[in-house]
């Protein structure tokens, strides 16, 4: 497969000459066509500017945006032949949803025939052609929802954009309408990028993601990448739940690393971030996600075994969630599919992990909502 | 790898470019001219040439020497005040008895109680005469029962009285508008804290309609202050000054005069709004964000009672003006008695004949003008808000000037540029034009950038993305959606120029006389029954035009004047 869309240090700074922010600094991405491509990061990182930045919407202070070997970077947004769907759906309130979905076509300058043609089809794909005389404001959030996709995709962009699209349904509908946009997504084959703060939806929904963060690109991957093997401790702690230990380094073995924990054991574990050179009796954190740590009474051979108290449980439905204190700072959590027999709160259990799903990191690595604004 | 750095004239974004310099241009010629020259002029002697010898200070001296100026100054700051504070005491309970109480009706009440805003107060004024006056109607009648005399209606007591029932509605609705926009979970959370009624309504409604509470005065005691017509009706003997300027410039021909008196009134004025904007800001009031829900209603029989009964005779009040004048626009003959004897249509006949003139004259010059000032404003609004472009001061200043200026001292202010020079207007009917046009820019203005701030970018966006050029995003997108608002204002624009007095004396001439210039000439010459009819008409008009607004857009005329 070749590239679609190659994004190359792209930087955006706002602000006055005396008084500059940058939004986005030096952010280099490649889509594949027919990719679903994903942008991810907490509010604020960026993510929406260099979306907007590849519309069109907003030009960039320095770096270049090409697709399909057009350079795109000076080129009004309505040259682009993109589609957009926005985070407010920004129907047409004047408009009936006909003309809503036919606006793209019109300013294309279609033939009448072919309009009427093409937009029935574009509703008939997001399943809502019996609508097509109504106003926007006769239609529920999810069929807003469907109109805006229709609407960017009628005219045969090569290009979908998508910000933050589903921040508006109700959590049931939202993981109804990711499914049916990447359905969709599918059928018309074009190449997409998607832009969320939601790492559940990010994960669900994506072909490959970026991790932005403070207006750079921390991570790229496929979800199962990203999310086994974060690049950095505030990567691993955004995307999901996530167990930190504090260790001290012993030394190196190839790839791997050797580190000591404060109970006294010693563990060779894969690096998380690829480019630490780590030198003995620097600090470490270890990460272990919160489903692969085990919870047992007794012990029974694991690779890793400590020795614990259950501090509480939380009951979630699906899963059940044991907060234990392991002797170091922070409680550990542990994920059981179900309540465990003899594990009581007070009581002492043993917690169990393997090596293989432990991630080691620089001991100075922060999650993001602990590093100081 | 930077991307290199585009000339300053590349980055500039033509239509902002466009717009700034044309808006830049007719504030020049059209606002920053006439302006300086009056404030140059009110320098300068009596008929003196422009010269840096020839300064003086001795208009302004005269408010210190001349009985008649001091006289006239006290007399517009006792007249404006006092109305401002007793509009405030008559609307601020009719404000809280229509949010707060349950009673039927509410929307007639409210669009009664825009009545006196929309009919021009002159009008209003003169009716007080035919009521109150030596002569009137009240007058006779407590004379011949009673037996008991009257004091004057002319001077104070009458432009007060005039001031009070014609403006008090601005009271009423901004202050109605934050009551009932307020978010009632507010008052809620303080009863369940356990904070009695009085405690609640002192230390929290109250504050929070402080800010419409304070710019309602500050709008009454600025239209006060620059009305003419009221205190040319019923003013007499009693200067005040707007009068005075009126009788520098017609009775003296002494521009340089009348320009030193308007500056005096513009500084009260430009005082009033600053601690106007002082107060709003200081005090960190929060907008107050719409209200999801209706506020509760008291439903108290003593309170409904109450309240029915007092708006009852509020409006029963305020609007004897607008019913005498009807019932005056009939009458052919009037007896001994308070009534008339006779009604017929011969006013309205004689109207038709000897007034067509004037009212041609004014519904071109109100359209024209709210035709202008509704492009003009637009585009500055479009301009204003969604343009980052330096210079953007220059609009605001466009739109602010105007405001501060008083009707009259923009007539003064446009007959001292365009009266001789190297562009005279005066005699035509561009100058009525073009003053009406800068008087009323900022109103169209405010409306088209309220409605533009209320549009979200992404719906311009969107049609940018589904490949729309910036001509068609414009035409189909933006100033569709922002027509609502632009109309509002068109509305306002268009009924407050047919009713427009107070720049019209200084600038009209004997060809472009207006409907107003017409009546106020009728009463002038005690020719009530013509002077009714044809306010009766313009008042239709105006309704007219108002009620066809709100069938478009689907508001209430009330909400119309909230904006302004």
């Amino acid at each position: 497969m070749t590239a679609s869309l190659v994004v190359e240090k792209l930087c955006k700074e706002f602000g006055t000459s005396a008084e500059r922010v940058a939004a986005v600094c030096d952010v280099s991405l490649e889509a594949q066509a027919g990719e679903l491509f994903t942008l991810l990061g907490p509010s604020g990182c960026g993510k929406t500017t260099t979306l907007r930045l590849i519309a069109g919407l907003e030009s960039p202070t320095a770096g270049r945006i090409i697709f399909d070997g057009q350079d795109f970077t000076s080129l009004p947004p309505f040259r682009r032949n993109l589609g957009m769907v926005f985070q407010s759906y920004a129907l047409y309130p004047h408009m009936s949803i006909f003309e809503n979905v036919a606006y793209g076509l019109r300013a294309r300058r279609t033939a009448e025939a072919d309009i009427r043609r093409r937009v029935g089809d574009a509703l008939e794909l997001v399943g809502l052609g019996a609508l097509a005389a109504r106003r926007p404001g006769q239609l529920s959030g999810g069929q807003q929802q469907r109109i805006a996709l229709a609407r960017a995709l009628v005219y045969g962009p090569r290009l979908l954009l998508l910000d933050e699209p589903l921040s508006n349904l109700d959590a049931k509908l939202r993981v109804y309408m990711r499914e049916e946009i990447r359905k969709i997504q599918q059928r018309a084959g074009i190449t997409t990028v998607y832009v969320t703060h939601d790492q559940e939806e990010a994960l669900s929904i994506s072909d490959r993601l970026a991790v932005i963060y403070r207006g750079r690109v921390v991570q790229i991957g496929t979800p199962a990448e990203v999310y086994e093997s974060p690049a950095t401790v505030g990567v691993a702690d955004f995307l999901g739940r996530a167990n930190f230990l504090e260790a001290r380094v012993v030394g190196t073995h190839g790839d791997r690393v050797r580190v000591r924990l404060p109970a006294g054991l010693d563990l060779e574990v894969d690096r998380g971030d690829s480019t630490w050179r780590p030198v003995p009796n620097e600090a470490a954190t270890l990460f272990i996600r919160p489903e692969r740590v085990r919870l047992g009474g007794s012990t029974d051979g694991s690779a890793v075994e400590l020795p614990c108290t259950v501090q509480r449980y939380i009951f979630l439905g699906g899963i059940v969630r044991y907060v234990l204190d392991a002797g170091g700072g922070r409680p550990v959590l542990a994920d059981a599919q179900r309540l465990l027999p003899g594990i009581e709160a007070g009581k002492p259990a043993r917690v169990k992990f393997d090596l293989a799903d432990i991630r080691a990191y620089p001991g100075t690595q922060r999650p993001w909502g602990e590093e100081a604004a | 790898m930077r991307a290199p750095r585009t000339a300053w004239w590349r980055r500039l974004d033509p239509v902002a470019t466009l717009v700034l310099g044309l808006a830049g241009l007719i504030l020049l010629v059209f606002l920053v001219y006439p302006i300086s020259r009056i404030v140059l002029n009110s320098f300068l002697p009596t008929d003196a040439p422009l010269a840096l010898t020839n300064l003086t200070l001795e208009h302004f001296a005269r408010f210190a020497a001349s009985p008649l100026y001091r006289k006239a100054l006290v007399h517009s700051l006792i007249v404006s005040l006092t109305a401002s504070v007793l509009a405030l005491l008559i609307g601020l309970p009719m404000a809280f008895f229509v949010a707060r109480v349950k009673m039927p009706g509410k929307t007639l009440l409210l669009s009664l109680g825009t009545l006196p805003l929309v009919v021009p107060p002159f009008l209003g004024a003169y009716s007080w005469i035919l009521l109150l006056g030596r002569n009137g109607i009240l007058t006779n009648f407590i004379k011949q029962t009673l037996g008991f005399h009257l004091p004057s209606i002319y001077g104070a007591p009458g432009i007060i009285l005039a001031f009070t029932l014609g403006y008090f509605p601005y009271v009423f609705l901004l202050v109605y508008g934050a009551l009932s926009s307020a978010d009632p979970s507010l008052e809620e959370s303080a009863e369940i804290m356990g904070g009695s009624r009085w405690r609640i309504t002192r230390t929290l409604t109250l504050p929070l309609v402080t800010p419409a509470i304070a710019a309602g005065m500050v709008i009454i005691f600025m239209q006060s202050l620059g009305s003419f017509g009221v205190p040319a009706v019923l003013g007499g003997e009693y200067y005040v000054l707007t009068t005075l300027i009126y009788f520098q410039i017609v009775g003296h021909f002494d521009l340089n005069a009348g320009g030193a008196i308007a500056l005096v009134s513009v500084a009260f004025t430009a005082v009033s709004l600053y601690l106007l904007h002082h107060l709003t800001e200081r005090r960190g009031y929060i907008t107050v964000t719409g209200a999801t829900r209706a506020a509760r209603q008291l439903e108290g029989r003593g309170i409904r009672i109450l309240a029915m009964a007092y708006c009852g005779l509020v409006l029963g009040v305020a609007l004897i003006p607008q019913a005498l004048i009807l019932m005056t626009s009939f009458a052919e003959r009037w007896g001994t008695g308070a009534l008339p004897t006779v009604f017929s249509l011969g006013n309205y006949r004689r109207v038709f004949t000897s007034a067509w003139g004037p009212m041609q004259n004014s519904l071109f010059l109100a359209t024209l003008a709210t035709v202008t000032a509704a492009v003009l404003g637009t585009l500055m609004a479009y301009v204003a808000v969604r343009k980052a472009v330096r210079g953007r001061w220059v609009l605001d200043l466009t739109i602010t000037l105007p405001f501060i200026f008083p009707g009259i001292a923009v007539g003064v202010a446009i007959l001292s540029g365009f009266s001789s020079g190297w562009l005279v207007l005066s005699g035509t009917w561009m100058i009525l034009a073009v003053a009406y046009v800068i008087r009323r820019i900022p109103y169209i203005f405010r409306s088209a950038s309220a409605a533009l701030t209320q549009i979200d970018p992404a719906m311009e966006e969107a049609s940018a993305t589904c490949g729309a050029s910036w001509l068609r995003t414009s035409t189909r997108i933006t100033f569709p959606l922002m027509l609502p608002g632009v109309l509002a204002g068109a509305s306002i624009t268009f009924s407050t120029l047919l009713g427009e007095l107070s720049t019209t004396i200084i600038l009209y001439s004997a060809r472009w006389k207006t409907m107003t210039v017409a009546i106020y000439e009728y009463l002038l010459a005690d020719l009530l029954g013509p002077a009714s009819a044809l306010g009766t008409l313009l008042t239709v008009a105006v309704l007219a035009s108002m009620l066809l607004a709100n069938k478009l857009l689907g508001r209430t005329l009330g909400s119309l004047f909230r904006m302004v």
